[in-house]
This record gives C-alpha cells, sequence and structure tokens, in this order.
C-alpha cells in the first residue's frame, strides 16, 4: 500500500498527515496565501526528505492526495469572482436582496452584530442591475402555471451579455420540485453559447446545486457556488498541473463539509467551505470510537481560528442547516462546527471604546507578517508572543526547529499594551492568555451545554498547534477536567482528511406528510417518498462509477429533515429504511423521528398527535477507502525515559505568580505509560502541550496524551 | 533536469549534477539588444524582451533581473542622473526626505522591476532559475547615514532599523512575485564589510534575521553577496545571520579554500557561488580547472559558477558563451 498524503490548508499553517501501513508522518509548513501551491509543495518535500527518498519518487508511490482547506474563500472577502448574471422569476428579483432580514447579522462575529451604528449588508456578489426575471411560473407540486418563452429568454440573456456578464446563475420559483424550466433556460443558453466556442458561458442552476425548498437560500447556494467556482477551479487546476509535473498523476480527492471526501472532478466547491474543520472532528469521532471514549468536545486551536465541534455518543450528529459562507447564508447542510477568531496568531488589542478592555481577536496576524516572535516583520502582539514571554515556547524548538523565534520582538510587542495599561510585559502576556483562554474555553462550554450535555462530563481534546499549549486554561475555563491530546493533534485536520471515506449527497426537498393530524391517518402513497429516493439513488449511481467503485461498494444512508405539525424548525433524523413497504414502515420512520426529538428537547416536547412531515430527504452514499486503526502498545512504567528529559526552563505559572524552572520533555521519546505531574512542558514537533500546576499528564496505550487535574484543586480555582 | 531544477537542487546543497553557471549579465544584456538602460528600466516590456534575448543568446542557467543598487536609495532621497546608454545611474545629489514617510511601493522603478520579473518568471520561469537582488541592509544604512538629508535627528541604530524595515519589504515583493533566489548585495563595502557589520551586529543582525526568515517563508534562497575579506572573517559572520548561501567575489580560492567552504557548505547547508574573472580569459580557464578538479574529486552538492562581480558590457560575447560552452557541455559527475 502507497502513501496516502492528506493535507490541511489553514489560514496559517498548512498540515501533512501521510500514512503508510502502520506509520504516519507529519509536517507544518507557513501558509502561502499569495500561492497556496508554493506552501503545499513544500510540505510535499519535507514529507518525502523525512522518508529519505525524492519528492518524485514520494509522488509515484503516492495512492491519492486528500485536499481539505479551512480557508474562508479569499474570492468572497476579496470580491474578486467573475461577474454573474441571475436569471430569476419575474416579481422576485430582489430576493437576494432582501434576504430574509438576517442578511444583516449573516457571517458577523457576535461584537460587530452588536455595533449597530456600522453594521451593514454585504455587498452583493450580482448587483441588481444584472439580475433579471422571466416571466414562467410552476407551483408548488410542479404544475407549470405560465410557460416559458423563448423569446423573452433570449431577450434577458442578451441585456445580461451585454452588460459584460461571464457566466449565469439560474433560481426559479419551484424549481426544486420541477426544474423543467431550469434546463429550458440552460439548453438556451447552451445554444447560444455553445461549448465548442470561446465565447462559452458556464450556466449555473439552483436545482442542481441544492433542490431544496426556500427560494433565497437555494439561490444564494447557487450564486456563492457559482461565484467561487472560477477561482478555485483554476486554483486547483494549477495545483494538479504542478503535482503532474512531479510525477503524481491519480486524482485528488476534496474533503467535504460533510465528513466525506470525492474526486475533484465531482465536488460542488460550496462543499469544500469549511472542510478543514469538519475534516478533524470527523478524525476526532473516529479516533474517540476506536478508543472508546464516547462524548468528547473536539476542539482545534489554530493560528487563526477556534473550531468546536460535539461528538456525543461515539457520533458526530450535528448539522447545521443554514450554513454561512462568507456573509452568504446557504442550505448546503455541512456538519456542525463553530468557528470563532481566536488562534495563536490572534492579535492582542485595546478597545477603548470599553474602557481599555484588554481584547483578544479576532483579527489574526496570520502567517505573513504573523507574530512578532516569528521575525517575519509581524509587530502586532499576539497569543504566541505571549506564549514565548510566558516561557511556554522554545525559541530554538518550533515547528520542529524549522522555525526560531525571537522572544525579544515578542516583548518589544508585549510593549506596545503594556505602555499603555501601566502593565509590565510579563503581566500584559498572562492577561492576553488569561482573556484568550476564557474565550476559548466559554465558547466550548456553551457548544456542550446548549446541546443538553453536562460539560463536565465531556472529555476536551486539544487539537492544532496551538491547542495543547492552551488545554489546561481552556478546560478550566470550560469546567472540565479531562483532556486528550492525539499523537497527530497538531495536524488534526490532515488526520481527520486520513480517516475519511468517500462520501456524495444528495438532498431533495419534498412535502411528504408522513402522518396526518386531522384524518388520523399514516402515509399510503408511498411512492410519493420512495421516488424521490430512486431519483437520488439514480444520481449516486452515476458519481459510484466515476469515483472508481460497483454499486455493491455503497452503503447508503438516508436523512430526513422532519418536524412535527407546522413547526418553523426541522430535525434531521436517519431514517431506518431506505424504501417504504407499508404502514409499519411508514410508522417506523415516524418512531424513530419522535425518538430523536425527544433526545433533543424531552419527551414532553415530542407530539406526533400534531403531524409528522417530511421536508426534504437526503441520501449520503459512503464508499470505503481502506484506514489503519491506531496502534495499542503495552503500556509500560511511569517514570519517562532518561532521554525524554530535556532540562529545564523558566516558565510563568499563575499560580505561583512566578517565573520558576520548568521540566522539559520531548513527546516522541515519551512511552505509554509515562506520567509525568505539572507544571511541566512537553514539546512535540508540531505542538507544544503546557501541563500547568495541578494537573497531571500520562501517555495512554495509543500514545495519546491524557491530562486530568485533581476535583478539589479545580474547585478551588474556580473559587479564585 | 533543466537549469532551473540544478538551480533548486544547488540551494538545497544536493546537486548531483554538473554545477550552475549563474553570471550577473545587466548592463551587458542592455548593450546586446541595444536598449539604452534608462529605457530598460522605465518599461516592462523593453526590460523584458532585454533579459530574455540577452540570456537566450548566452545560454546560461539564470537570470539576474537587475543589478543597480540606486533603486533602493532613491527612496530615501537618493536623486539619479542617467548618462551614457549602458551606464548605471551617477549619484547627482540628495534631496530632503521625511524618513518615517518613506517606502519602497511608491518607486516606479521597482513597479517596473516587479511587473518584469513576473513575465520572465511565466515565460521562462519553468526552464531557467530567476535570481532577483536587493542591496544588504549594511550597504544601505551607511550609504544613508553618509549622504542622506533626514527631516530630523536619526541615531545610526534607527537608520538601520528602518532601511531594514524597507529591504523586508523589498524581499516580500520579490517572494510574491516567485523569484528563486534574492542576492543580498554586500559587495559593494569591499572588504569594508566585516568591520562594519561587527561594529553593530546587533542591530544588523536584527535585520539579516527578519529578511532572511522571509526568504525561506517564500521558499526561496537568500544568497549573501561579498567581495574580498578572509573567509574565516566570512564563516563568522554566516553563523550570525545563517543565510541560505554565498556569492564570492574578489577572491581567488584555492583548493584549501574550496575545502574550508565545502565544510561551511555541507555543515550549514548553504549554496556557494564560486567566482570566474571573466575578463581574463586565461585566468578564467585556469581558476575554472581548479574548481573543476575539486568538485570531480569532493562532489560538494552546494557549488556553483558565477561572474567575479557584474560582467562588463564590453566584454567580448564569444568569450563569455566559450566558458558557458565548457561549463555546459561537461558530463554529469
Amino acid at each position: 500500500m502507497g502513501y496516502i498524503v492528506n493535507v490541511d490548508v489553514g489560514g496559517t499553517f498548512t498540515d501533512f498527515y501521510v500514512g503508510k501501513d502502520n506509520r504516519s508522518i507529519t509536517t507544518k509548513t507557513p501558509t502561502t496565501h499569495y500561492d497556496l501551491s508554493v506552501g503545499f509543495l513544500r510540505g510535499l518535500e519535507e514529507c518525502a526528505s523525512k522518508e529519505e527518498i525524492t519528492l518524485e519518487d514520494f509522488l509515484k508511490d503516492t495512492e491519492v492526495i486528500k485536499y481539505c482547506t479551512t480557508l474562508g474563500t479569499n474570492t468572497l472577502l476579496e470580491l474578486s469572482g467573475p461577474r454573474l448574471g441571475l436569471i430569476t422569476t419575474r416579481g422576485f428579483e430582489d430576493t437576494i436582496f432582501i434576504g430574509r432580514g438576517r442578511q444583516w447579522a449573516d457571517g458577523l462575529p457576535l461584537a460587530d452584530i452588536q455595533d449597530i451604528t456600522n453594521i451593514d449588508k454585504p455587498i452583493p456578489l450580482i448587483p441588481r442591475r444584472l439580475v433579471v426575471g422571466i416571466n414562467e411560473r410552476i407551483d408548488y407540486k410542479g404544475a407549470i402555471i405560465t410557460p416559458l418563452k423563448k423569446e423573452e429568454v433570449l431577450d434577458k440573456i442578451s441585456y445580461l451579455v451585454d452588460n459584460g456578464v461571464r457566466g449565469f446563475v439560474v433560481s426559479l420559483l419551484w424549481s426544486f420540485v420541477n426544474p423543467v424550466h431550469e434546463r429550458q433556460i440552460k439548453d438556451i443558453i447552451d445554444e447560444v453559447f455553445p461549448e465548442v466556442y470561446l465565447g462559452n458561458m458556464p450556466v449555473i442552476l439552483s436545482s442542481d446545486i441544492s433542490p431544496k425548498e426556500g427560494e433565497y437560500t437555494r439561490t444564494m447556494t447557487a450564486v456563492v457556488n457559482a461565484y467561487m467556482h472560477q477561482g478555485f477551479a483554476e486554483q486547483m487546476s494549477y495545483l494538479c498541473a504542478e503535482l503532474m509535473d512531479k510525477g503524481y498523476t491519480k486524482p485528488i480527492m476534496m474533503v467535504d463539509n460533510l465528513g466525506g471526501c470525492s474526486k475533484l472532478s465531482r465536488t460542488k466547491v460550496a462543499r469544500t467551505h469549511g472542510g478543514g474543520p469538519v475534516s478533524g472532528l470527523s478524525g476526532a469521532a473516529t479516533l474517540c470510537r476506536q478508543i472508546g471514549m464516547p462524548n468528547v468536545a473536539f476542539t482545534d486551536v489554530g493560528g487563526t481560528s477556534y473550531d468546536v465541534g460535539v461528538v456525543a455518543e461515539g457520533a458526530v450528529s450535528y448539522y447545521d442547516l443554514y450554513p454561512t459562507i462568507g456573509r452568504w447564508r446557504t442550505q448546503l447542510t455541512t456538519m456542525q462546527v463553530t468557528s470563532i477568531g481566536a488562534g495563536g496568531g490572534s492579535i492582542a488589542w485595546i478597545n477603548t471604546l470599553l474602557g481599555n478592555r484588554l481584547e483578544v481577536g479576532p483579527k489574526s496576524a496570520g502567517s505573513l507578517p504573523g507574530p512578532a516572535c516569528y521575525d517575519l516583520g509581524g509587530e502586532e502582539p499576539t497569543v504566541s508572543d505571549a506564549d514565548c514571554v510566558l516561557g511556554y515556547l522554545n525559541p530554538d524548538y518550533f515547528n520542529a526547529g524549522k522555525m526560531r523565534l525571537n522572544r525579544e520582538k515578542a516583548f518589544a510587542a508585549m510593549r506596545k499594551i503594556s505602555d499603555k495599561l501601566t502593565w509590565d510585559e510579563v503581566t500584559t502576556a498572562l492577561m492576553i492568555k488569561r482573556v484568550i483562554d476564557a474565550k476559548m474555553g466559554q465558547e466550548v462550554f456553551k457548544e456542550i451545554a446548549l446541546k443538553g450535555y453536562e460539560p463536565s462530563e465531556f472529555i476536551y481534546m486539544a487539537c492544532g498547534g496551538a491547542g495543547a499549549t492552551h488545554c489546561c486554561g481552556i478546560a478550566n475555563r470550560a469546567e472540565m477536567t479531562n483532556i486528550i491530546i492525539p499523537p497527530s493533534a497538531s495536524v488534526s485536520g490532515a488526520y481527520g482528511a486520513y480517516t475519511l471515506d468517500i462520501l456524495h449527497t444528495y438532498e431533495m426537498s419534498r412535502h411528504i406528510r408522513m402522518f396526518d393530524y386531522a384524518t388520523g391517518a399514516f402515509l399510503t402513497d408511498y411512492d410519493s417518498f420512495n421516488s424521490v429516493v430512486r431519483e437520488l439513488r439514480d444520481q449516486a449511481a452515476k458519481d459510484i462509477v466515476l469515483e472508481g467503485f460497483t454499486g455493491k461498494d455503497a452503503v447508503y444512508k438516508l436523512e430526513l429533515e422532519m418536524r412535527y405539525g407546522r413547526q418553523w424548525r426541522y430535525t434531521s433524523v436517519e431514517s431506518p429504511l431506505l424504501m417504504i413497504k407499508g404502514e409499519k414502515d411508514v410508522r417506523k420512520v415516524c418512531d424513530r423521528f419522535t425518538e430523536e426529538f425527544s433526545k433533543l428537547y424531552g419527551s414532553e416536547a415530542a407530539y406526533p398527535e400534531g403531524g409528522i412531515e417530511v421536508e426534504t430527504l437526503r441520501l449520503m452514499v459512503t464508499l470505503k477507502l481502506p484506514h489503519t486503526p491506531p496502534v495499542k502498545f503495552e503500556l509500560g512504567g511511569t517514570a519517562p525515559p532518561k532521554n525524554s528529559f530535556k532540562g529545564q526552563r523558566e516558565a510563568f505559572w499563575e499560580k505561583y505568580n512566578a517565573f520558576s524552572p520548568t521540566d522539559l520533555y520531548q513527546w516522541e521519546l515519551l512511552k505509554p505509560g509515562n506520567i509525568i505531574r505539572g507544571p511541566a512542558i512537553i514539546e512535540a514537533e508540531g505542538t507544544t502541550a503546557v501541563i500547568e500546576p495541578d494537573w497531571t499528564f500520562k501517555v495512554d496505550e495509543y500514545l495519546n496524551g491524557i491530562v486530568t487535574m485533581k476535583v478539589k484543586e479545580q474547585e478551588n480555582a474556580r473559587r479564585n | 533536469m533543466n537549469s532551473r531544477d540544478g538551480f533548486k537542487k544547488t540551494m538545497q546543497v544536493a546537486n548531483n549534477g554538473r554545477p550552475v553557471f549563474v553570471t550577473i549579465v545587466y548592463r551587458l544584456a542592455a548593450r546586446i539588444e541595444q536598449a539604452p538602460l534608462f529605457d530598460m528600466v522605465s518599461d516592462p516590456t523593453i526590460y523584458t524582451n532585454v533579459l530574455e534575448g540577452a540570456f537566450k543568446l548566452l545560454n546560461q542557467d539564470g537570470i539576474i533581473t537587475n543589478f543597480d543598487p540606486t533603486l533602493e536609495a532613491e527612496i530615501f532621497g537618493c536623486q539619479v542622473e542617467w548618462q551614457d546608454d549602458y551606464d548605471l545611474p551617477a549619484v547627482s545629489g540628495w534631496a530632503d526626505c521625511e524618513f518615517s514617510g518613506v517606502s519602497l511601493e511608491n518607486s516606479q522603478r521597482l513597479a517596473v522591476l516587479l511587473e518584469t520579473t513576473k513575465r520572465l518568471i511565466q515565460t521562462r520561469g519553468r526552464e531557467m532559475a530567476i535570481i532577483g537582488t536587493m542591496i544588504g541592509p549594511c550597504s544601505l544604512a551607511l550609504n544613508v547615514r553618509d549622504n542622506a538629508s533626514p527631516d530630523r535627528e536619526c541615531p545610526f541604530d534607527e537608520i538601520v532599523t528602518l532601511t531594514g524595515g524597507q529591504l523586508a519589504k523589498y524581499a516580500r515583493c520579490l517572494g510574491e512575485v516567485k523569484v528563486d533566489a534574492i542576492i543580498i548585495r554586500e559587495d559593494l563595502l569591499g572588504e569594508k564589510y566585516y568591520e562594519e557589520f561587527l561594529a553593530h551586529e546587533k542591530a544588523y543582525t536584527a535585520v539579516y534575521a527578519t529578511i532572511f526568515n522571509l526568504t525561506r517563508f517564500y521558499n526561496l534562497a537568500g544568497l549573501l553577496m561579498v567581495k574580498g575579506g578572509k573567509l574565516e572573517d566570512l564563516a563568522v559572520i554566516v553563523r550570525e545571520i545563517n543565510p541560505g548561501g554565498l556569492v564570492l567575489t574578489g577572491q581567488e580560492i584555492d583548493e584549501s579554500g574550496l575545502n574550508f567552504l565545502k565544510n561551511l557548505s555541507d555543515s550549514r547547508k548553504m549554496a556557494i557561488g564560486l567566482p570566474l574573472p571573466l575578463t581574463e580569459p586565461d585566468k578564467t580557464t585556469a581558476r575554472l580547472q581548479v574548481y573543476e578538479d575539486f568538485i570531480l574529486k569532493n562532489k560538494p552538492g552546494g557549488f556553483f559558477y558565477t561572474s567575479d562581480g557584474e560582467v562588463p558590457p564590453d566584454i567580448p560575447i564569444e568569450n563569455l558563451r566559450e566558458i558557458t560552452g565548457r561549463i555546459k557541455g561537461v558530463s554529469e559527475l
């Protein structure tokens, strides 16, 4: 079995996890935003050199490259996408500008939402003058009320092209029930601008991208996808060409935001958004299942963002049905991972509007200029600078010794804050750590508590380059006493990608009354349900073959978005069956919904008598890829081997309010069973684990770092 | 393996093939293409055509895009006068300058140079190395201290920091256009460089650290260019500032010198450019023989050949082509 290369392009670092047989290779390189392929290829070269072979030989022996990204799409942020035209039903041209009212706040952090003097709607991706309405109408059953007129369509196309449009998005009312008019418009455009000619214009149909109800979100999903498509396609095409030059000729798999991956040629660009954090969460769930830890709060402290996801009872069950991409609300269901602007590169600043309060983030120094201690020209004080000043980071061994930190510049950066607040540099650094730990701790507490769970019963999984550095402080704030730091923690997104199978998802909205409250009868028209599943399976069949598999390799899972009566919100439920054959099956589906609903909201809230409806069907097809589970080792003695001890360094501990000589260890040289009591610092290639006083670090049989706190000390700490 | 691959491998101290040959051809290129220097640096189309044309004729392994130190000095008030067609501009004076407001981004010549570099990378970047240059922190700081007319009193360390900040920005600009290497020129100071560096070591080291960190960030080689001086002094500086490589000029290096340099190259993972005095063909041949014998015996992965400073515009082109032919004609070692 050759190499399986997994890459996660983050805001600050690009992470690599390469699996081969029972071994793994990891590395991190700075993300090169000016050209992502530079950092990507450099990482591949580092992986190859760790194997002591050339890059060309490494790529020749590579089975697959899986690619995911945590990056928000620059195209949306910089408004650098192509000029598009939107064709919609006449009378509904303003749908995307009205935006359900919520558009003011979508995609903004809370502080910006509360700043009502400055809040504003985002600049539209398609200006109003490039939106045209066609005189057509299809009703909620799919019946054609007003047929399409070709001449009118040609007229509108001509207007858009004369105004410089280079691509079309078509989104008509009720097209998810009957896409015939959308397809007719596409045919007309293709007739006018055939593929063989240079003037060929891409056409995106909302019924292809997201055949679900809700004209605003369906249209925005299609618009966002079309807007991001070209830039992303060019970037990936360039990357593929670079890889091909170096000898890699197999496809690239793109990791999506539903916990799977698929070939680049079978992936919608909107599906790649947020793939990195979802990949990390999926990997965490897989790892936890394999080692018997069912309830885990997955967190990833990167350079730019702090991602939190919940694994409950061994599974990831929380979805965001209307995720925002940039400032735009879409409806491509994604796994729920909450991200806030907090990470190792988050910039500390003074909020003069709030009485000179110290704030940290959401702005980040990124990879360039980076924290001041990176010595790449950055001057703003960041969390990493605070960690450097406090003695937690080793200036001579950062990122496996590839980077040298400049502690003097970290101190100088602290002075930018300390001079204004009459603190010294160390106090400033400590305050920055407190603020960021509190911010992140509050976030993870909220994520677990709002899902109905008790945070103290969860294990805090500390991933990301800066995760292990702040794990004790964050867990303490979140009232959690157990932490797990996996051996691949610093590259969790890339590790997660390694655990993923090929996954294709097909969604379609169909209003199906499973139980009618008025008549007290269950669904009898089984074909209204089965026909949708068949249609989704037919779409899947094509993709299965194009992924290089056969039908019998596929594992199907059907999820339903359901609600009682005329509830506003839907609840996502895994259907116990694919097809309905009789009333017994209908009852099974209804009972499953009631069971899931009760788990989330309590049995008292469930009200099947009010009627049960299915609104959207989601078919997920999984094609298994080979994975190697974590290796289990024998537990040895508790004393760390002598060669793992690296000496001591002065580090600041809040408990003692002073610097004190602190034991240093090399992670990779520790053995299963070793125990280290805090305070201690354990340096790994990709991260630094800071074990605060009152916490104890232990290596388990899977080489995870398990950090636990004595409960009494925690109560005292909380009281203080 | 093409010229660019050979150059990249040399920068990684892993070149198993023949040493690459990168000469400093700037005014000569203008002369070959008969484009006056002023016209060349004012128009990216002319500039690109000149460099492409000259290097096609000379058949070398890399293109050096600029070799004029007045570009950086201009932003600190240096005024230049363009003279004969193929001569570097002469400094005609220094205008008053608001130090805190200077910015390399305002330089029109830099904008043209970056556009030219971008185009060269698009057209030639796959087959040959494209190398940028910039004046070094010591040379620029001294030049500014001795000549500039700042709007206020400026201690020397502050001058070093200010000039260094602009050079870091310059390095970023070159990194973003994706050159394969940047030559940081301290050859202008000659042997004075070593003394000057040690006199203000802390200030200079801080600036070099940022510049070389940036070159590593952009995955390109940062090559320090020096002239003359003892190799042992050079080794001291290398240990302090950790460049990606060296370009030696004004040095006559014998076998023991080559041994010293090979050890330095292997231990610091640094490429080293060995100078060839191209204006004197007999000396060039003799020097080349010494290098070739050493390389054949010891197989250093990080050695490459370069000209001993800029190739003058009046050199007979045939000499250059002959040496190139000999170097490129050597079979794989």
